[in-house]
């Protein structure tokens, strides 16, 4: 019943935040209509931004309980979190291209989202190549808390590259602050809910489904 | 103390002398970073003129790649033969064998880095070597040797091992690679990195934090 609920809840939500993206909320004046990736950037990055918290955190929980729910849930995290990543990237992508002039700048939060995509990535493989069992989990785990450690390291690295390299922003709005109005908030923040909604239930499918797997695989 | 130093010395003079006998990690990381570094002066027409930030990120990315197919090539007769899993039982800390493969890879790529900054200077009619770049290749490579024999242990019993432990290494040594390209660069061009001091207390703190990490976390990953 709770589970026929939330699909509802989710859809609705979903539906709504489409109808406030291209039918409410007004068009942004200097970007244009381009400025409405923003809602679909903004929350496919920070659902993967909690995926790789939980991934480190459920790695952390494995590591010290051994207890092989957390395992699950670091693992279920990481492969939609994975997505997400995906969708945020190319979105940004996407996105930076008419604003910025460029489809990519060496700016600090960009290269560190996406070199954790890559660490997360790299997490999955190592997963799916390495034999099944114990020891595949808890190196999986390490991997895991390595990468959450080096993303502070990557960011500073990043921030300091990018004062000798100042980012290539040659777009109309290359000096211009963007404010979003109260329409435009209310639009972002129903648009993370249904998005982090959406996130949750298929991380939950996930979690189900590896915990069959699993046990099947036992 | 004395002991440790003694076995240590010895783990690693195993390592170069079996090195020495087979030459497979010098064969690999040379062959590979000249193949990649001609590779780049051909396709580009031999032109001298190149932008210093392009060199230097063709320098590293050479050293980079050929750095973790070697360390492949490098823990391979370990497990063809059953070493490591002989050394793991051998009464000593596991901390001495992940510094003894550790110091023995430094060595290896040390001195193949020499030869991949020959190479680079002959193709690019330029002079790497600097005293700057050398300190540079030294916490590189401390950092890259300590990153890539803990992953090189873990996937040695992989499948795909090669595509893996490159998808390990290289994004977790990122901000290595900036700073060894940052100060290369400034190399190339005559000049000296704005921010040299804070790029090298960054390497170096790189290097602090992930050795000591590793060589907590290399215990668990080798126990079974």
């Amino acid at each position: 019943m709770i589970r026929q609920l939330y699909i509802v809840v989710s859809a609705i939500v979903f539906l709504v935040s489409l109808w406030m993206i291209f039918l409410w909320v007004p068009t942004e004046i200097n970007q244009g209509v381009v400025q409405r990736i923003l809602y679909v950037h903004v929350p496919f990055a920070w659902v993967s931004m909690v995926a790789i918290v939980a991934v480190a955190v459920y790695s952390v929980l494995f590591l010290a309980t051994k207890n092989p729910k957390w395992d699950n849930f670091a693992q279920s995290f990481a492969e939609v979190g994975v997505v997400a990543a995906i969708v945020m990237l190319v979105s940004g992508i996407v996105w930076a291209r008419p604003v910025w002039g460029v489809f990519w700048t060496g700016e600090a939060k960009l290269t560190t989202a996406l070199i954790l995509f890559f660490i997360y990535c790299a997490y999955l493989m190592f997963r799916s190549y390495f034999p099944a069992g114990a020891t595949r989990n808890r190196i999986a785990a390490i991997i895991a808390v390595i990468g959450a450690i080096d993303s502070p390291i990557i960011y500073y690295a990043a921030q300091i590259w990018q004062q000798n390299h100042p980012r290539a922003v040659v777009g109309p709005l290359s000096t211009q602050e963007s404010n979003l109005n109260p329409e435009m908030m209310i639009t972002l923040l129903m648009c993370v809910l249904s998005v982090t909604l959406v996130f949750a239930g298929t991380v939950w499918i996930q979690i189900q489904s590896n915990k069959y797997h699993g046990a099947a695989n036992a | 103390m004395r002991n440790w130093i003694e076995l240590l010395s010895t783990l690693t003079l195993k390592d170069i002398g079996l090195e020495i006998r087979t030459k497979e990690v010098f064969t690999t990381i040379i062959l590979f970073s000249i193949l990649v570094v001609s590779t780049f002066a051909i396709t580009s027409n031999n032109t001298l003129q190149i932008p210093e930030n392009v060199g230097a990120g063709i320098i590293w990315a050479s050293v980079i790649f050929s750095g973790s197919i070697a360390m492949i090539k490098f823990f391979a007769s370990e497990i063809e033969n059953e070493t490591l899993d002989a050394m793991l039982l051998m009464p000593v800390p596991r901390e001495l064998i992940f510094f003894s493969k550790l110091f023995s890879f430094f060595i290896f790529l040390s001195i193949s880095e020499m030869v991949i900054f020959a190479t680079f200077s002959i193709f690019y009619n330029v002079n790497v070597f600097s005293t700057d770049v050398l300190l540079t290749a030294v916490i590189f490579n401390f950092g890259f040797s300590s990153i890539g024999t803990f992953f090189g242990t873990i996937v040695a019993k992989a499948k795909s091992k090669e595509t893996l432990l490159a998808l390990l290494i290289v994004p977790i040594l990122i901000p290595l690679a900036m700073f060894a390209v940052e100060i290369t660069s400034a190399n190339l061009a005559g000049e000296q990195s704005e921010n040299i001091k804070t790029w090298i207390g960054l390497a170096i703190s790189f290097d602090i934090i992930f050795v000591v990490l590793l060589t907590f976390l290399f215990g668990k990953i080798v126990e079974e």
